[in-house]
């Protein structure tokens, strides 16, 4: 029996249940519920939790133990934030939870609570040799969290939440210019001492909030709702205009936006503003459950258990995650990583003969490792359900549109080659379907030479001549890779194809 | 007592056949049984599609076909294509012209089905069947184009699936490699559809029974005319030894095999072989029945598949298990939505088939969760329709999906492509089967059993009593907030309320 572990993040606006079966350094959401509350607004106003929202609290968290209690769950941790740190009767409102609940609840500083944001947001970014400020916009407070190399170097908290300087700034009206620019100020002078680096490569928002106004942008851009987002500062100057133009009820109707955040959106939108204002950026990352998930993993931490990508030995995240993913969906590590090894020789020899960069390899490589995922769905076209897997999980270290031209690396790795006509083809720009061709003929040989999964193919050579390409296969004199052979035989056509040569196959033993 | 005859012609990869049968009650006699050699697969299996030479020489075999049906004076037939045509890529082609020429009307049988038909055939012809699925068994039904496996311990269908590893598709594959070394290609391809099968399953599962079916028993008998039902690994390995590095031309010299069927010997023991490996056994136990013989007795309503929906619901508890779903969550929804589905059968005029994708819906309603959260309900829809399950048809897993796909989307999921072909009456069952399905999934909010019977009071509105030994609080809230879908459905209004024991 796997270990179940939950975690609740008790905000201004919601709570949070997060639910989590761990197993090999993985840890696994099987459980994701959420209640708005909003018991952040009585604080903001009266400095103290009314008694309605004290009953709120423990009727929310009845309602979380008891899917705690079903689903087994041995071990946890709550968390109360801003509105506990700020509420005169919040020792009130733990006592009443503990005699009605017997849970303990957690308060913690508004610098634990960036640490912890970052503790999650390491397992989805890679920050090597980059400069990322981490950003996470509450009810309550903002946390900044600064991180140079993977090594968080400072964190600050500002009273910045988004419905606290609604309460005081706006009220419950639509906002005039004169509040609007009150408030920008205000804001601007808050965030004055938190410049720790004037120079960031990227800048990361994690909070309920900011991830909705992400979404906005997600939808009008059709795109997937991923964990991590990505929006660009020109929209999004434009989204601030839009909203502070419109009513709460308004803002409401607008698609993507939450009702029940409709009138907090605005005071978070502007602390984004001005944010990538301050650092002159091109655009933000947002990055959902980013508290929740840093809980977890501080949780299992306390334990004595490290995830995957925390391995001393395990430097490149984006690769560990991959392995990750990859035994998510039981698949064959030996082959996968076989493939992936010779796909490597073969991009390594060949890159620079079919006009692509080394920047492309990881994209080749994320595709070797998946491309037999879709077996955990079923035998039987594998290969679209690796494309649909792909598509679905998400990638860490890659974008929506990398994650797409992966997902149809790993399409075509077997079966027929790709078609415009085909969908999930056809929607690529024609400079992802061209490096999808190239990168997909590399794998499909690739593949073909483990084709008995018996790893017999030690190396590869390729040589590139004007009258073919000559691929030339090292193996152990006392080895039979016929098999490996034909399998090559079998899936050298796109590879021909794209290089408009034929290609001759040897072995050197 | 009424008799009745029936045809069943069955195109095959590597022949055509068909068979004969007359029923009176429960007797049956065999009238005839052709079979004409016609390797289409080879086309398939190499070019894609199948030559207009073989298409000619395969109306000329269905002309015949259809004169042995006249002369029995045999009106209801079925015809049904395997892989050879279902897989050509000009198949659309061979039907119409086969049928325009011939007169034969012939189907394509869907890969699903196929396996259904092949396993309850042979469910009924082996004595102690059951007995065998209890304790482990790997059921393979090894054919020219395919090789379909069903693996079931203690009743639950743990993997079933038809996979191209087919003797005369391996033989064709592996042509172009010397007789010397052909053997051990094979071997190593074979091992890859063993590895890529055993791991799908828990490494905990033990099987110890191999049952083989399908063209390959044929050449099996003719090779060791058991008198039994057994075949050893000795046996195989023995033969295996002495013929493994022969020439075809050897091989029908050397074992009186006909040309067509030495060329798939290789591939079939080696595929037997390391099907033995998986249930560590040394020997395998056949049946006898042919395909077509078994289509004739399954078409003719002589087989009767008596467990065929508990095995459906142990199945499809086994994939809710492999994407860690709450099955005793899945179970208890699963009752409550049985309850409702045979309470309301006035309100939704639906029919059987319908309650048995309410049952699939309901059990597998959160697989999609394994992918991710963001999305599940389109993950849950793309993983249920790709199901395969013996007994379930592909459009029957398709509403399943659906379904599961009502009641779970949020408003940036899209609806799935094969939407568009759905007609307004499908779209309805849907919208029906995923009000019941959430109305049942939040009486079981809290994956806790909490309320444990219900009783259901239909009026003007519907009322639902729950009985509970405490306020079952989190099933309230949910059921208001889920029952909306069921409402605008059903035009009916529905209320949960308490019953509290105090027992």
């Amino acid at each position: 029996m796997n270990l179940i572990v939950a975690v609740i993040d008790m905000g201004s606006n919601s709570f949070r249940l997060q639910v989590s079966e761990v197993k090999e350094g993985v840890y696994n959401v099987i459980e994701d519920y959420k209640e708005t509350v909003r018991i952040g607004d009585g604080v903001y106003n009266i400095g103290k939790f009314s008694p309605e929202a004290i009953e709120t609290i423990i009727n929310v968290l009845k309602r979380m133990k008891i899917i705690m209690e079903k689903m087994k769950v041995s071990k946890w941790r709550i968390v109360g934030t801003a509105p506990f740190r700020d509420a005169e009767n919040a020792d009130e409102a733990i006592s009443a939870v503990k005699a009605a609940l017997d849970f303990d609840i957690d308060v913690i500083s508004g610098t634990e609570e960036a640490r912890l944001t970052y503790l999650a947001a390491t397992g989805s970014f890679d920050l090597k040799g980059l400069s990322t400020l981490f950003v996470d916009v509450g009810g309550g407070s903002t946390e900044l969290s600064f991180v140079t190399d993977g090594n968080l170097d400072a964190t600050y908290s500002t009273p910045l939440g988004c419905s606290r300087i609604t309460q005081q700034y706006f009220g419950k009206h639509r906002a005039k210019p004169d509040e609007v620019s009150k408030l920008e100020k205000y804001i601007k002078r808050a965030l004055k001492s938190a410049i720790a680096n004037p120079h960031l490569d990227k800048i990361v928002f994690t909070g309920g909030t900011v991830n909705n106004l992400a979404q906005v942008f997600t939808r009008r851009s059709s795109l997937s709702d991923s964990v991590v987002k990505y929006v660009d500062t020109a929209f999004f100057t434009h989204l601030v205009n839009e909203l502070a133009g419109k009513s709460y009820e308004e803002r409401g109707k607008m698609p993507g936006i939450e009702a029940a955040r409709a009138d907090i959106s605005l005071a978070a939108a502007l602390i984004v503003q001005n944010l990538l204002n301050k650092y002159k950026m091109d655009g933000f990352y947002t990055f959902s459950g980013g508290l929740r998930n840093g809980i977890t993993i501080d949780l299992l931490n306390s334990m004595g258990i490290q995830m995957v990508f925390q391995h001393i030995d395990n430097q490149n995240l984006r690769y560990a995650k991959l392995k990750e993913t990859g035994r998510k969906y039981n698949y064959e590590e030996v082959h996968a990583l076989h493939v992936t090894a010779l796909s490597e020789r073969i991009f390594l020899q060949a890159h620079k003969a079919l006009h692509l960069k080394e920047s492309d390899w990881p994209l080749l490589e994320a595709a070797a490792i998946l491309h037999d995922v879709g077996q955990h769905i079923g035998y039987a076209k594998h290969h679209k359900h690796s494309y649909y897997l792909i598509n679905n999980t998400e990638l860490v270290g890659y974008t929506d549109r990398e994650r797409e031209v992966i997902a149809n690396i790993a399409r075509y790795h077997r079966r027929g080659l790709p078609k415009v006509k085909q969908t999930n083809f056809g929607a690529l720009s024609d400079d992802e379907r061209d490096k999808v061709c190239k990168l997909s003929a590399i794998l499909r040989v690739a593949d073909g030479l483990d084709r008995s999964h018996s790893q017999l193919v030690q190396d590869i050579e390729v040589i590139i001549r004007k009258d073919g390409i000559y691929i030339e296969v090292v193996a152990d004199s006392q080895i039979d890779v016929t098999m490996e052979l034909a399998g090559l035989e079998k899936k050298k056509d796109l590879l021909e194809e794209v290089f408009n040569k034929k290609i001759i196959c040897g072995t050197r033993l | 007592m009424k008799t009745e005859r029936i045809g069943i012609i069955n195109v095959g990869a590597s022949a055509f056949r068909m068979y004969i049968g007359e029923y009176s009650g429960d007797s049956e006699r065999s009238l005839d049984y052709l079979v004409k050699p016609l390797r289409i697969g080879t086309d398939t299996f190499t070019q894609g599609y199948i030559g207009l030479e073989n298409v000619k020489k395969a109306t000329e075999i269905l002309k015949i076909f259809k004169l042995k049906l006249e002369e029995y004076g045999i009106h209801k037939y079925k015809a049904l294509c395997t892989s050879g045509v279902r897989e050509a890529t000009n198949q659309d082609f061979f039907l119409d012209y086969t049928h325009l020429h011939s007169g034969i009307k012939l189907e394509v049988l869907d890969p699903s089905e196929e396996v259904y038909i092949k396993y309850v055939g042979v469910r009924n012809s082996v004595p102690g069947f059951s007995t065998l699925e209890q304790n482990g068994l790997v059921f393979a039904n090894v054919s020219s184009g395919n090789v379909t496996l069903n693996i079931t311990l203690k009743n639950k269908l743990l993997y079933a699936g038809t996979l191209p590893y087919g003797s005369l598709r391996m033989r064709q594959m592996f042509r172009s490699i010397s007789h010397i070394k052909r053997h051990k290609a094979i071997e190593e391809y074979v091992r890859k559809m063993i590895v890529s099968v055993v791991a799908t399953l828990d490494p905990e599962i033990k099987c110890s029974h191999l049952l083989g079916a399908g063209s390959s028993i044929n050449l099996m008998l003719r090779l060791f005319k058991p008198s039994g039902n057994i075949i050893t690994r000795e046996q195989l390995e023995e033969i295996y030894a002495r013929v493994r590095m022969m020439s075809l031309v050897e091989l029908t010299e050397e074992l009186g095999l006909r040309k067509d069927e030495a060329s798939v010997l290789l591939p079939t023991i080696i595929t037997y072989l390391q099907l033995m490996d998986i249930v560590k056994n040394d020997y395998f136990s056949f049946s006898r029945l042919t395909f077509p013989h078994t289509m004739s007795l399954y078409y003719s309503g002589r087989i009767k598949d008596t467990h065929l929906s508990s095995r459906i619901k142990n199945t499809l508890i086994s994939i809710a298990e492999k994407y860690r779903a709450d099955t005793k969550h899945a179970r208890w929804v699963n009752y409550f939505a049985r309850k409702f589905f045979d309470e309301f059968s006035d309100l939704h005029s639906l029919g059987r088939d319908s309650r048995v994708i309410l049952e699939a819906s309901v059990i597998l309603h959160d697989v999609g969760k394994y992918v991710s959260d963001d999305a599940l309900a389109t993950n849950s829809y793309h993983i249920i329709k790709s199901l395969k399950i013996p007994g379930l048809d592909s459009k029957m897993l398709l509403m399943a999906a659906a379904v599961v796909y009502e009641g779970n989307k949020t408003f940036h999921e899209k609806e799935p492509q094969e939407y568009a072909s759905m007609t307004s009456a499908e779209r309805l069952t849907i919208r029906k089967l995923a009000g019941i399905m959430l109305i049942s999934k939040a009486l079981d909010m809290g994956n806790n059993r909490h309320i444990t019977d219900i009783d259901i009071q239909m009026s003007d509105q519907i009322i639902v009593y729950a009985r509970a030994e405490r306020e079952p609080y989190l099933e309230m809230y949910t059921f208001d907030h889920q029952k909306l879908l069921f409402t605008e459905t059903f035009g009916t209004a529905i209320e949960l309320r308490a019953r509290i024991s105090y027992d």
